[in-house]
């Protein structure tokens, strides 16, 4: 049985969650508690898999309790499920909380919220790489994206065309403005998937917030991570998120289906960051090994750790909330033809795109991923390859 | 008299004609000069005008010798005396009058006597010239005395002429600039003879160009003026105007209608003139266009207006968030169980459709282990114990979420109710209730919150929205200074207490907090406009001054308070239950 926990200082709300869920009983073992004390009081004694809070509570309130689980349980997904409308507490838990949910929030988007998150926790089998996904609330942001959006912001008129081209480029920023947009607190009727979508609906006055008060873009220290340079990997990242959109484009599929392929390649390699900064020594041998024996990079992190950095990437990206295809095309981006989804989708966009990007820029054809041949004949896209080839193999 | 003669045997003559003459009568009774030649006799002219006994008559022997003749001398005499009268005595055809005239260049003062001549014709010549001599000085005299006053009047005249057309022109110039005055003036100018009503005697002729109409309609036009106010005002005007020979002065803003009907915003302002005896003479005023004007200020009290609704709606939007929590939260559970209730409904109703199954087996005698077996498993599922126990107190929840939506939604409408401009009478225990209500989300997770209110409190004429403003501000106030005192205990609440009695002809409010009180050194500023002790960005310093203007300027009330350090503070108002002027 999943462990779960719920805290709220409203007892009658506890109350109807609990009657609410009362038919999931036999599948999770809930526990609703009215303080962050009493709760964290709970997981000392028995790990919980998911704990959905209420955000003002007297004493401890929800940003100050998810913290704290957050350094105390890192495996534990951290939800918020808040009746506050106010903007400011909601940017306060853009760094511990995955996901925000808001009340009044119906059974069925409660649920699918828990119900996702315990799916993640399936797919990442590591327990120490679970661990340290669950751990990371920002992702760096290159210096140089930093400066020009700080640059741009400080303007009178900034140019809300502007700051989302500054933050499409760059995974860490891009990342956390479409997890806050997907928030439940914008309420939007669909999950966002384009960086200029974010930034409309967030405002320039929440990106500026963002950036200068809240410091949810850190900017990343150069320093920590060694085996590979950030400013290459972010290059590739960006170009395989061009060339995904312009496969998408080419497929004349839908605008929706565009974004996503652009912010899945965009985001794909998100796990190697996270890996890279969080296992430093150990990660630094898996790339140099990588290396050595000209294969795949992402074989090898299987050899060593069980999982690879796209699923570390897409456990991530899920835990924050963004559109599940995007999470898929992450976490299937070196074996698409796991993917459920029979045709053209995401995935495939990603894979391919992956793959051209490291030969346009002429990387180490052995550590960087290959195409997939094979599931592309399966999946009947054989020819459809060739054109994409053709067509973006220039692309620089 | 003066007898210029070279021949001794004429003066004698003369001595013997005048001397027996004068004693006869007085009228011929003449002092007589003897000259043998003409320098002679001039020189005793020269001597009779200095010793200002001039002589009246010259017997002068025309055809002298040696030295000057009979007219030289006498045109030298002239020029001494010109008034001496001169017989010319002449034995000589030759001298004609005429050539006479023409040597001594007049007619007049002198005949000529032909020799030989008779005394008698010597003494009327002589008597009828002292005659003459007599008339003339006296004449000249009084001519003399009239040209001087004459030549003063003149001069006087002179002066005053220059002066009337100095003065003339300088009214003319006067007259020109009024003119100019009047005709470029923005303003018309009018007056009115004091009469009841007032009729107007003069009105410029720019009225025509501020309304439309002429002036000469105001003139002439009996109650024309009248007939141009806008009616929602004209009862007032007329009735300030009448008061206008108690102050002398009336000063106003009204509305006209201009000639296209239209209502045109003007000011004006009359003065009665009074005589040296105080006694009303004439009204005179002008009229300006003050639409420009008028135009601002009731833009300035249209956005007054605004600016006070969107304080009310400012106070509104910091309260949003806290009461979208304060529903947000009723919704979550009313909806978590009606969720519930769906769910138990099914379970029931399944429980039922097994138990109706097995009550048919049962009657047709049919039950089977599967069947009970059935029914006995759908039982277990549905957790029937649960349901049970947990609909009841599911369905008074949900009744008391509704409830408390209800209540918030409620008290949001009283408490941004947009009040009228008058106070009217209001029940202030609901308008607290209502106030602390809407803020529940400001102050439940600080302070517990004590009521007090006197049950039965009579109603004050109040404004309400600035009431609830108060209220609001003082219980926020509260929170935050309980918020200073506790933040260091976690788990603990202050209490926030708040009264209401009746206290003689006033009501009292007390707002009380269990805060860390007012230092001394601010005490004194803390009503100040934009005065606060709260960090940039916190406080806008306008909370306590909003109270201060509220109660004691907008409803003539008080506003004190009591507080200790360390113990907290309560602020007392006091609103008069009668309305204040």
């Amino acid at each position: 049985m999943k462990k779960l926990i719920f805290v709220d200082d409203e007892p009658r709300v506890l109350q109807g969650l609990q009657r609410q869920l009362h038919d999931m009983r036999r599948e999770w073992d809930m526990q609703f508690v009215d303080s962050g004390a009493k709760a964290l009081a709970l997981m000392a004694r028995q790990p919980v898999e998911v704990i959905v809070t209420d955000m003002m509570m007297p004493g401890m309130d929800g940003a100050q309790l998810l913290s704290e689980v957050m350094k105390r349980h890192p495996h534990t997904v951290r939800l918020v499920l808040s009746g506050h409308a106010d903007r400011e507490a909601v940017l306060r838990l853009i760094g511990p909380a995955h996901q925000y949910l808001s009340k009044p929030c119906n059974a069925e988007e409660l649920r699918f919220a828990i119900v996702r998150a315990l799916a993640l926790k399936e797919l990442l089998s590591n327990e120490q790489l679970k661990q340290l996904a669950s751990r990371v609330s920002s992702l760096p942001t290159l210096p140089a994206l930093h400066q020009q959006l700080t640059a741009e912001l400080a303007k009178e008129e900034p140019s809300v065309e502007r700051v989302a081209e500054i933050i499409s480029k760059d995974v860490g920023m891009t990342s956390k403005i479409l997890q806050l947009v997907n928030s439940a607190f914008f309420g939007l009727a669909e999950s966002a998937a384009n960086p200029l979508d974010a930034v409309f609906y967030l405002g320039l006055s929440t990106i500026r917030a963002l950036v200068l008060s809240v410091h949810v873009f850190s900017q990343f220290d150069s320093n920590s991570i060694k085996c590979f340079s950030v400013e290459q990997l972010a290059q590739h990242c960006w170009r395989t998120g061009l060339i995904a959109k312009k496969i998408a484009v080419m497929e004349r599929a839908d605008p929706k289906l565009d974004d996503q392929c652009f912010l899945a390649g965009l985001l794909h390699d998100v796990g190697r960051l996270v890996m890279a900064a969080g296992l430093s020594e150990q990660y630094a041998g898996v790339v140099a090994r990588a290396g050595e024996s000209k294969r795949p990079l992402w074989q090898v992190e299987r050899e060593e750790f069980g999982a690879t950095h796209a699923e570390v990437g897409a456990y991530l990206l899920g835990l924050w909330g963004l559109p599940n295809p995007v999470v898929e095309a992450v976490a299937l981006h070196h074996r698409p033809c796991d993917s459920a989804v029979r045709g053209f989708s995401a995935v495939i966009a990603v894979h391919v795109a992956d793959a051209l990007a490291h030969q346009n820029a002429g990387s180490d054809v052995g550590i960087a991923g290959r195409i997939d041949g094979e599931c592309m004949t399966t999946l009947g896209l054989g020819e459809r390859l060739e054109t994409w080839k053709d067509r973006c193999s220039d692309n620089s | 008299m003066l007898i210029v003669d070279d021949d001794e045997t004429v003066r004698l003559m003369f001595r013997d004609v005048f001397a027996s003459a004068g004693k006869r009568s007085p009228e011929f009774a003449f002092e007589i000069d003897f000259a043998e030649h003409g320098e002679e006799g001039w020189q005793l002219v020269q001597k009779a005008v200095l010793e200002e006994r001039p002589y009246t008559v010259a017997f002068i022997d025309g055809t002298m010798l040696p030295g000057w003749d009979g007219l030289e001398t006498t045109s030298r005499i002239w020029e001494l005396d010109p008034d001496v009268q001169v017989v010319l005595c002449t034995g000589d055809s030759r001298f004609t009058f005429e050539e006479i005239v023409r040597k001594l260049g007049r007619s007049d003062r002198f005949v000529v006597l032909q020799k030989p001549f008779a005394a008698v014709e010597a003494q009327q010549m002589a008597s009828a010239f002292v005659e003459k001599w007599t008339v003339l000085r006296r004449f000249r005299e009084s001519n003399h005395s009239l040209r001087e006053s004459e030549q003063r009047h003149l001069f006087v005249a002179d002066e005053m002429e220059t002066c009337v057309a100095e003065r003339t022109a300088e009214l003319e110039s006067t007259r020109r600039r009024l003119e100019h005055l009047l005709r470029s003036s923005p303003s018309v100018i009018y007056s009115q003879r004091v009469t009841n009503p007032p009729r107007f005697t003069f009105v410029s002729d720019n009225f025509s160009t501020l309304c439309g109409h002429q002036a000469a309609e105001m003139i002439h036009g009996e109650g024309f003026w009248l007939g141009l106010l806008h009616p929602e005002e004209k009862a007032k005007i007329q009735a300030e105007r009448a008061q206008i020979f108690q102050s002398g002065h009336h000063a106003t803003d009204y509305r006209l209608r201009h000639k296209d009907g239209s209502y045109q915003w003007i000011h004006d302002d009359a003065r009665v003139i009074r005589d040296q005896n105080g006694t009303p003479v004439e009204i005179i005023g002008s009229l300006s266009d003050i639409s420009i004007r008028k135009g601002v200020e009731l833009e300035q009290q249209k956005m007054e207006v605004q600016l006070r609704q969107a304080q009310k709606l400012e106070a509104i939007g910091q309260l949003a968030a806290g009461i979208a929590h304060e529903i947000n939260t009723p919704t979550q559970y009313v909806g978590d169980n009606t969720r519930f209730f769906k769910d138990s409904f099914q379970n029931i109703r399944k429980v039922l459709k097994s138990h109706e199954e097995l009550i048919q087996a049962a009657k047709n005698n049919a039950v089977t282990p599967e069947v009970l077996g059935r029914a006995e498993t759908i039982l277990a599922d549905s957790d029937l114990e649960y349901l049970f126990e947990q609909i009841p107190a599911a369905i008074n929840e949900t009744l008391e979420g509704v409830e408390r939506v209800t209540k918030i939604v409620r008290a949001m409408k009283e408490f941004s109710h947009p009040g009228g401009k008058e106070k009217s009478p209001a029940d202030l225990n609901k308008a607290i209730e209502s106030t602390i209500t809407v803020a529940r989300n400001e102050w439940k997770y600080i302070a517990d919150m004590d009521l007090a209110f006197d049950p039965n409190l009579p109603s004050v004429p109040c404004f309400l929205g600035e009431f609830n403003q108060v209220i609001l501000n003082l219980v926020i106030n509260a929170s935050h200074a309980i918020t200073d005192v506790i933040k260091d205990y976690p788990n603990t609440k202050g209490k926030i207490t708040i009264s209401t009695r009746r206290d003689g002809d006033a009501v009292e409010v007390r707002v009380g907090d269990t805060g860390g009180g007012i230092p001394e050194n601010v005490r004194p500023r803390i009503f100040e406009p934009f005065f606060t002790t709260k960090p940039v960005g916190k406080g806008t310093g306008q909370g306590l001054s909003i109270v201060y203007t509220n109660i004691v300027k907008k409803h003539g009330g008080t506003v004190t308070f009591e507080t200790q350090c360390g113990q907290g503070t309560t602020f007392i108002i006091r609103l008069p239950l009668a309305p204040h002027q």
